[in-house]
């Protein structure tokens, strides 16, 4: 259970964490070899023209000293400003929410899927732990894992969309979208073999943790009386071994949630699905700083914002966790 | 104790509750946007025909402009120069019907189409072309750096622009038009933006042979351009797909998704051949790798050091590993681009021969220990380090090039070790830290005079990668950007050729091809010939016919 | 009452050839209604694995285990199932006997929930006379376990245990875990219900001290085999197998400062 001081206290140290996120995330970036100007131009002229580079210095700050740089950058994301993309020369805030939307089409659902199945999957596993077709499952689990999750997006586009041709190659909708406009169906359609692979890698990974919990909570003696005190097996695993198993889940699920948006980079090259991850990686690339620290900054809410909700949760469900009692 | 147990009801009702509204709130947002794209392509509501051709864009940033006068880069064919980089060493008009240029080459005159119009129905004037060097300089856009030697820009009447320059510029169209050169932009739309930095054009109204129209999802739209004043498209548009992994687009490519797939490997090449209405074909490169040096290194400060390791090149191998490559044989020339200016004394100095190349090492004061290593002329083993950059890095040619040196430069005596460096300004450095490097140009046009220039040092360019200064070529230099008379430009290129192959500053190594395949059911008109790399060239789109 | 003949219990370890591991081997055991038997082994001698079987939550590998009659491994699960409420157990840790998630109050009623005894009515008043019964105060109803102290909890275990009247209770170390204060205060809860109730109990134990007090006769378990068996007063008198003299040596040593602790039961804890 939570009290209240205990939870202002708990979203101060959040505040404080956010400062040293974006402190760090700021410093780094700036301090990162190479930058946007010099990569940009040459790669589109064979000389590098020195008073295009200083003037594109001047016009974004950066050639004052980098603490005064740092200041007006807290001082403007304080505002809501977010700045600028070196590339676009749009604002970012738009820019990666645009992204981020379409990235959730497939994130969203995958995640979610993968949660519930890793958890009924590892806790099936967990609690037939030993027994034949748990141990079918954790090798096959073993060997799926064991192959680079990029390996199984190619096969799974060359069988299911080039071979088969039951999905699309990639891409986010059909062609006709240039003709009659964005269809639901169609983007679900263009969406259904990414979650799924999306959501088969999820699942193995929660699938070890879930598995893992449920043996460990099935040696607890108190299964044992759930036994004795007559209770039938299935009463056991959902009243009894499914809800203590489930609480490790919570923190890891929670920050999975918090990890969707930084995207998934394979699965948005392997289907066309130009999302969050793609746009992390070009600015990466291109170092266009204000779009890796929209990027940053964003994911740094998420994942402090998901820790809270993580706590107050895990206190909610856990009443050996007590929050604020020292 | 039954009061807790509907507590915990409740809990996970609100629990439940709250999830539900999450993801519900989550699935509206994706919606509403995708409702918002949706909203801008029903404006257009044009039916796909089958005379568009659908080529794949390999990134979404590719794709997604923000306006021409921030970026030289923005959809194909919508904006045009005045001049285009002709591939066969001359320029061909395009916004400009014809120019003159005075004998010092600093005033050039261009007499401008008369019935071009911009895409919106305005007439195109020589106001837009003055207007776009006054903006992109009063802004201090990017691009500005371009127009640097421009100083003025007069319009006598509407169909004249007379552009005078700072100093004579021989090579000002060479400037104006090769990558990324300057796009004219319309003075009736930018003169109203007051903040082109952060200004997103949606409407792109431009002079070429193609009109945008949208870019959705995933694709971005060129429709043909029906008032275009010169040469029309025979296609009715071109649809963009971006198609990320290079892998999927030659599977889309055999799906008939694409009708064309550029820049595809030897293996997929080979791949491809005999499969049912795909064709390929390879268009020559107009760049070069080459293996520099640093003169003001050592040990490449000794010019027959350099003369001995341009022995020490096996050029016919490396090109063999390129699979697409072909050896190169003058310095930074390529005879089959640069035709007439390529000094016919000067190709093949370049013979692959050790023997000789220790013999001139020999003649010139280095020496042997007892393990072989080459000793310098000051006594110590000679080793090298060539820095790596990222250019030809993707495509492995830096690798193939440094696996053939080593081996070859160890029977020398000579010791080669290489680092990568992912940054530009640090790779630079490194560059001047050392006495070889290799530098790779695909693209590059080298194919006149001019490309020459870039050993030179002159009051624009204070020092050049190969740290090179011959005072003799620098003149040259000097000589063939102040004077417009070819005949004088040629004699002069001739001398420079025959110093660049007595200083050796780099050994040209070769060139790398790419090889383009497409459905030859659907378009034919692909194969322009070298240096059409692009299949998103404007010349290139104009001149496909569909196949009926 | 409960008689186990020849048992076994083993596991299968190796891949081509397969190894068995003795838990408990060729155990022969009775106990007679209202009797109780002590268990007396070092940890790991198989004492646990033993009682669990005999309730069958640990599945024997081999014998037989017959309870009033009623041969236990030829039931099928939902036979067995019906025969529950008549035999319970007690752990060693309260900690991990009952489930964290659930305050005692559920974990006490649980049972009575599942073999729907009376109305609810009924049952909330059945809870708090198990209460008394265990010498547990009705305010700490709503607490889960890690708020109560060690000897609350395992007053609660046993509330748990004895909710269903049972016949037949195995304990197993019910008070290894606890304070020694503590340990008497349980011991003698368990006499007195063990009396009021009429329990059959299994009383398993490390320490043949506390088996003195609690039963007559004693089983002594060594690496899985019986190595002694009868009247508890006899066996420590005269132990013959090396063990068991071991054993008795050790409890000798320690009387002088057991007796000690145990007539003196401190105001430790705050449940008793």
């Amino acid at each position: 259970m939570i009290d209240g001081h205990y939870l202002l206290r708990r979203i101060g140290y959040s505040g404080a964490a956010f400062v040293i996120c974006v402190t760090l995330t700021f410093f780094i970036l700036h301090l990162m070899p190479g930058d946007y100007i010099t990569n940009y131009l040459l790669s589109i002229s064979n000389y590098l023209p020195q008073e295009a580079v200083d003037q594109f210095y001047q016009q974004y700050g950066l050639d004052r000293p980098l603490w005064e740089q740092y200041v007006i950058y807290v001082c403007n994301i304080l505002q809501g400003h977010w700045g600028y993309s070196y590339q676009y020369g749009l604002p970012v805030f738009p820019m990666i929410m645009q992204k981020l939307t379409w990235s959730l089409v497939i994130l969203l659902p995958a995640v979610l899927l993968g949660i519930a199945i890793g958890i009924v999957l590892g806790a099936w596993s967990g609690w037939k732990s030993g027994g034949k077709k748990d141990l079918a499952l954790f090798n096959f689990m073993i060997v799926f894992r064991a192959i680079p999750e990029f390996w199984w997006a190619i096969m799974a586009v060359w069988v299911f969309a080039f071979s088969l041709q039951w999905f699309p190659l990639g891409g986010f909708t059909s062609i006709s979208v240039l003709s009659s406009g964005l269809n639901p169906w169609d983007v679900l359609y263009h969406a259904i073999l990414p979650i799924c692979l999306l959501t088969s890698f999820i699942v193995a990974g929660n699938y070890y943790v879930m598995r893992n919990s449920m043996i460990a909570v099935i040696g607890e003696d108190y299964i044992t009386t759930a036994r004795a005190k007559g209770l039938d097996e299935r009463a056991v695993l959902w009243r009894h071994a499914l809800k203590n198993a489930l609480l490790p889940m919570v923190t890891m699920t929670t920050f999975q949630v918090a990890g969707i948006i930084m995207g998934s980079v394979f699965i948005e090259t392997v289907f066309s699905w130009p999302g969050i991850g793609l746009l992390t990686t070009d600015a990466l690339r291109m170092r266009d700083l204000p779009i890796l620290e929209g990027i940053f900054l964003l994911d740094a809410l998420m994942t402090i914002g998901a820790m809270l909700a993580a706590d107050i949760l895990a206190s909610h469900l856990d009443p050996r966790i007590r929050m604020g009692d020292q | 104790m039954e009061e807790s147990s509907g507590q915990k009801r409740k809990r996970i009702i609100v629990y439940g509750g709250l999830c539900l509204i999450v993801i519900i709130a989550l699935c509206i947002a994706a919606w509403g946007s995708g409702i918002g794209n949706a909203a801008e392509g029903d404006s257009k509501n044009k039916e796909i025909s089958a005379d568009e051709v659908i080529i794949p864009a390999s990134s979404s940033s590719s794709i997604t402009y923000t306006s021409n006068m921030q970026k030289g880069g923005v959809p194909p064919g919508i904006y045009q120069g005045l001049v285009i980089k002709d591939l066969n060493g001359t320029f061909d008009p395009a916004l400009a019907e014809s120019w003159d240029v005075s004998a010092d080459a600093k005033t050039w005159t261009f007499h401008l189409a008369k019935d071009a119009l911009w895409s919106d129905g305005v007439p195109f004037t020589c106001a837009d072309v003055k207007f776009t060097n006054d903006y992109l300089k009063s802004n201090n856009l990017t691009l500005a750096f371009v127009l640097n030697d421009v100083q003025s820009i007069e319009c006598p009447d509407d169909s004249t622009a007379v552009i005078t320059l700072k100093t004579s510029y021989s090579g000002f169209l060479d400037q104006i038009s090769r990558q990324p050169g300057i796009t004219i932009s319309p003075q009736h739309i930018w003169q109203n933006i007051t903040d082109p930095q952060h200004y997103e054009d949606e409407k792109f109204i431009g002079t070429g042979p193609f009109v945008f129209d949208q870019n959705t999802a995933g694709y971005a739209r060129l429709l043909k351009n029906d008032a275009y004043y010169g040469k029309k498209a025979q296609i009715s548009g071109v649809v963009l797909k971006v198609i990320t992994n290079p892998d999927s687009q030659v599977l889309a490519l055999k799906n008939g998704e694409v009708d064309v797939v550029s820049d595809i490997s030897p293996a997929v090449a080979k791949s491809l051949d005999g499969e049912k209405n795909i064709a390929v074909y390879t268009v020559k490169d107009t760049g070069a790798y080459e293996v520099a040096f640093n003169l003001a290194q050592y040990p490449a400060n000794i010019t027959a050091f350099r003369r001995a390791i341009s022995h020490a090149v096996d050029r016919d191998t490396i090109s063999s590993l390129f699979g697409t490559g072909r050896p190169t044989e003058t310095t930074f020339l390529i005879p089959s681009l640069a035709g007439k200016y390529v000094n016919p004394e000067d190709v093949g100095m370049y013979t692959y021969n050790l023997t000789e190349a220790r013999e001139i090492l020999k003649n010139s004061g280095f020496t042997w220990d007892g393990k072989g290593l080459l000793l310098g002329p000051d006594g110590n083993v000679v080793t090298l380090t060539i820095p790596l950059g990222t250019k030809g890095q993707a495509s492995g040619g830096n690798q193939k090039i440094v696996s053939v040196l080593k081996n070859d430069w160890e029977k020398l005596g000579i010791t080669l070790s290489t680092v990568s460096y992912d940054d530009q300004k640090q790779y630079k450095k490194a560059i001047n830290a050392n006495a070889v490097f290799l530098d790779s140009f695909p693209v590059t046009l080298h194919d006149d005079a001019d490309a020459l220039t870039n050993f030179a040092v002159t009051p624009l360019q204070d020092t050049n990668y190969y740290n090179y200064n011959n005072p003799e070529y620098n003149a040259l230099v000097a000589g063939i950007r102040n004077t417009a008379d070819q005949t004088k430009i040629m004699s002069m290129a001739y001398q420079m050729q025959d110093i660049l192959a007595k200083d050796i500053p780099t050994v040209p190594v070769c060139t790398s091809d790419t090889i383009v395949a497409y459905r030859s059911d659907r378009f034919t008109g692909w194969d322009l010939g070298q240096g059409y790399y692009s299949v998103t060239d404007p010349r290139v789109l104009t001149n496909l016919i569909p196949v009926k | 009452m409960i008689e186990v003949d020849a048992v076994s219990k083993y596991y299968t370890s190796g891949f081509f050839s397969r190894i068995r591991t003795y838990a408990v081997e060729d155990v022969s055991l009775s106990i007679r209604r209202g009797e109780t038997l002590g268990l007396v082994g070092e940890s790991g001698s198989g004492k646990s694995t033993l009682g669990r079987m005999m309730l069958r939550l640990v599945e024997p590998s081999a014998g037989r285990i017959v309870f009033e009659g009623i041969d236990l491994r030829a039931l099928k699960t939902p036979a067995m199932r019906q025969l529950r409420p008549r035999m319970q157990i007690v752990f060693q840790d309260p900690d991990t006997a009952l489930d964290p998630r659930m305050t005692i109050w559920e974990s006490v009623a649980e049972p009575l929930m599942v073999w729907q005894q009376g109305s609810r009515h009924e049952r909330d008043d059945r809870v708090l006379e198990l209460f008394a019964m265990v010498g547990l105060q009705p305010e700490l109803a709503d607490r889960r376990p890690f708020e109560l102290s060690g000897g609350q909890k395992q007053r609660a275990a046993i509330a748990r245990a004895i909710a269903l009247e049972p016949e037949f209770i195995v304990l197993d170390e019910p008070t290894a875990a606890l304070d020694l204060s503590v340990q008497a205060q349980i011991l003698s809860l368990v006499q007195v219900l063990r009396k009021r109730m009429n329990l059959t109990l299994l009383f398993i134990s490390h320490d043949l001290q506390v088996v003195e007090q609690m039963s007559g006769s004693v089983a002594v378990l060594h690496k899985g085999r019986i190595v002694e068996y009868g009247r508890t007063a006899d066996i420590l008198h005269c132990p013959a197998h090396p063990y068991t003299i071991q054993l008795v040596e050790a409890a000798r040593r320690s009387e002088v400062w057991f007796g000690k602790q145990r007539g003196n039961p401190g105001p430790g804890d705050g449940a008793g």
